[in-house]
């Protein structure tokens, strides 16, 4: 340990804030020199992925996350319907789910439609356009999807 | 084999919450799913008719009515498939371009 320098070139003041919880909390500099530069330009919260997920299609049978980010579970409510929990809830159910559904490649009319969204989970289906009525059939097509919000 | 819980759901059918790891299963347990979800090895299931499965005593059995639903909706899809299929080929299309306006894989 040589020196830590804390030093500013206009009146003002530099504060470190500790967050309102307990346990400690460490800034870790690059063991190279140089300088590194916060900004105020650093995203907020709100415009950050809080979750995302990647089901690879499974020839129409039961989906299994691949990989994915703040996800506990994958729950399997009926053909192509997912329950996916979070790990670390959200803070508010008005939050925008985005994604797609797959066959695996070959062209296919896959549907995915979100439709219950909590603050501890989310619900997708996924399906096709019936042939016969036109109405959506469920199917296990693959998921990929990621979830923004505050 | 994995483990997974299950629980009936408010549709009168089973469903299967599987975790990620993030959390163990008996914390998923807690967070995830109702109380009287039961933590079972997966390969206990049974691998068809998922819409048709029911949770008795424990175990997961298929309902034979709603498997013969299922079975009756598929073949009434197939059909009209095939219909729609006959009808666009006579059109001209390639079985390909069919498939496509089709949805079929």
């Amino acid at each position: 340990m040589s020196s830590v320098v804390i030093s500013g070139d206009t009146s003002g003041a530099i504060t470190l804030s500790a967050p309102a919880i307990a346990g400690t909390n460490t800034i870790t500099l690059p063991a190279s020199t140089g300088t590194v530069a916060l900004t105020s330009g650093l995203p907020v919260s709100s415009q950050l992925c809080k979750a995302w997920g990647q089901c690879a299609f499974n020839s129409g049978s039961a989906l299994s996350l691949t990989s994915s980010y703040n996800i506990s579970s994958l729950t399997r409510n009926s053909a192509g319907n997912y329950t996916f929990a979070y790990t670390t809830n959200l803070g508010s159910s008005n939050y925008a789910v985005v994604g797609t559904a797959n066959n695996g490649g070959s062209v296919n009319s896959c549907i995915l439609s979100p439709t219950a969204r909590s603050t501890s989970s989310v619900t997708l289906n996924t399906g096709y356009v019936s042939a016969t009525n036109g109405t959506l059939s469920q199917y296990d097509y693959g998921i990929d999807f990621a979830v923004f919000g505050a | 084999m994995a483990q997974v819980i299950i629980y009936t759901n408010q549709n009168g059918g089973v469903s299967v919450c599987t975790p990620t790891g993030e959390l163990s299963i008996e914390e998923t347990q807690i967070k995830d799913t109702p109380i009287g979800s039961i933590i079972v090895d997966d390969s206990q299931l049974p691998t068809e008719y998922f819409d048709a499965w029911e949770l008795v005593d424990g175990a997961v059995v298929i309902n034979q009515t709603k498997k013969a639903v299922i079975q009756a909706a598929k073949e009434t899809e197939k059909t009209a498939k095939e219909s729609a299929l006959s009808k666009l080929t006579a059109l001209g299309l390639t079985a390909d371009e069919v498939k496509a306006l089709l949805g079929v894989a």
